[in-house]
């Protein structure tokens, strides 16, 4: 019923527009870096998709963190901006519940947009790759890998996101957590390896190997219910909104 | 019978003290006027009522339930207006309400009921964003009056409307006990509005509840301390004045 209200209560904020719109910028990118850069991609004695994959992946998990912060500020900003939050807060509904919600909802959201993008990457693979194996069970792989690496970034920028009146402080903190990420995530270090925002740039090719891929799920699970249960620890000392 | 009771309750923030010791009791099927200036404590004691803040100490209970324990039971059966109107903007006034009805599971002909009721019916389907401020006014009232709530929590309800606005508030406020068998708890720094709808008042100053009765025992308490007794706004603040003389304040 939660979720149920919570897709009523976007209507009109613009967060499918530019779920799409991301959705659609992410998975051109791909396709412009393999029209410009045909000879790099093509001559590297790999499968299409682990190529497609090293080669864009940074850039479109930098949209995936964009979005994620922006579909968290968008939800909480509606809340906020003419104090509905306010009359949740007088009415029988758990706000654990509405924030699972927000990120379920959020998790939603982000199905579609892996889904464009492993339509375009398979573009790629048959338009530039033609008779080689195209590769789509690893980049179905590779989109449920997403899915659950995008899951922390999602709770971490709506937790931000919950706590900030101002959507413009949660915007910036999440933008910055974003950059920090992006930064970070070239070097080999234990801060790379379990920051939240780093966790998205891992993706999943054919020669990943179990021990690299459990550690990152399990590094995952672990940050997503440790920023849930500050959520609800914070709701349980926080009676008001804010 | 009280449908409120509170039991020494008191709000402190750090070196200040927003609610001190209150004891009030708020009949069934009455409307209680709370009154009081402004930073009297009027909407701390009522965000204690719908938990949105704690109290520091003393209790209080709502219909027999008590708080903590019975906070949502409590919630479910009291429609309220705190301070200014809670809304989507994004969405209509028709849509707000139905956020609220699915939450607390009522039917939907509640919505057009409490449409109907604040006369804002012909304006559901416009964006609540761009409501007039006497418009979203009547929004969170309709909000607070949904499913018809035995008791309602009205912090300053005509903030903001043109006093055909005023009016009209008031009397349906006056009207909901009978029409209803609801109790209502309005609060307001105008002594005049309060008398008009109010079948018991309660006047807080700095926290401490210095009246508690019908009007006539207003009056009578007036005549026996040598207050002003023939208006009762002249009581009202010559009561505020003698009470913030005695902590030593300016008059």
């Amino acid at each position: 019923m939660i979720l149920a209200l919570e897709i009523k209560k976007i209507k009109r904020t613009g967060l499918f527009p530019a779920f799409l719109a991301g959705a659609l910028a992410a998975s051109a990118f791909p396709v412009i870096n393999m029209a410009f850069r045909t000879e790099l991609f093509t001559s590297q004695d790999l499968p299409p998709a682990d190529i497609l994959l090293n080669g864009n992946w940074d850039m479109i998990a930098t949209f995936h963190c964009f979005l994620a912060v922006l579909g968290a500020c968008i939800l909480y900003h509606t809340e906020f901006a003419n104090r509905a939050i306010e009359k949740l807060h007088m009415l029988p509904v758990s706000q654990g519940k509405v924030f699972f919600c927000k990120n379920l909802l959020l998790l939603l959201l982000f199905l579609p947009v892996f889904l464009i993008e492993t339509c375009f990457l398979l573009f790629c693979a048959r338009h530039w790759f033609p008779g080689e194996t195209l590769g789509a069970e690893i980049l179905l792989e590779n989109m449920g890998f997403s899915l659950a690496a995008i899951l922390p970034v999602l709770v971490l920028s709506t937790l931000i996101a919950s706590l900030a009146k101002n959507m413009w402080i949660s915007l910036g903190i999440g933008v910055i957590g974003m950059f920090l990420g992006q930064m970070t995530v070239s070097y080999d270090t234990l801060f790379s390896r379990i920051y939240t925002f780093c966790l998205p740039y891992c993706c999943l090719t054919s020669s990943s190997r179990p021990e690299d891929i459990f550690p990152i799920l399990g590094i995952c699970a672990a940050e997503t219910i440790l920023l849930g249960a500050i959520k609800l620890f914070l709701i349980k000392i926080r009676r008001t909104p804010v | 019978m009280n449908i409120i009771e509170t039991h020494n309750l008191t709000k402190r923030y750090r070196d200040f003290t927003a609610v001190n010791k209150l004891n009030m009791h708020v009949q069934k099927g009455q409307v209680y006027g709370f009154l009081g200036p402004n930073g009297a404590g009027k909407s701390t004691t009522m965000k204690m009522f719908l938990g949105l803040t704690r109290p520091s100490s003393g209790d209080f209970q709502i219909k027999g339930l008590s708080y903590p324990k019975d906070r949502r039971e409590i919630l479910r059966q009291t429609g309220a207006f705190i301070e200014s109107p809670s809304f989507y903007g994004n969405l209509t006034g028709e849509e707000n309400l139905d956020i609220i009805r699915r939450i607390l599971g009522l039917p939907k002909d509640s919505i057009k009921d409490a449409l109907e009721l604040t006369g804002l019916y012909e304006f559901r389907k416009r964006l609540a964003s761009k409501y007039s401020l006497g418009m979203k006014q009547r929004l969170g009232l309709a909000e607070a009056l949904l499913g018809r709530p035995p008791l309602l929590i009205l912090d300053e309800p005509t903030n903001g409307l043109d006093p055909a606005g005023i009016h009209e508030i008031r009397t349906l406020i006056r009207s909901l006990p009978q029409k209803y068998n609801c109790t209502v708890l309005v609060s307001s720094h105008l002594l005049s509005e309060i008398e008009l709808m109010a079948d018991d008042v309660g006047i807080l100053n700095h926290g401490r509840l210095l009246f508690e009765g019908t009007l006539p025992e207003l009056r009578e308490q007036a005549a026996q301390m040598g207050y002003p007794a023939d208006n009762l706004e002249d009581t009202f603040l010559t009561m505020i004045q003698e009470d913030n003389l005695k902590r030593g304040g300016r008059k």
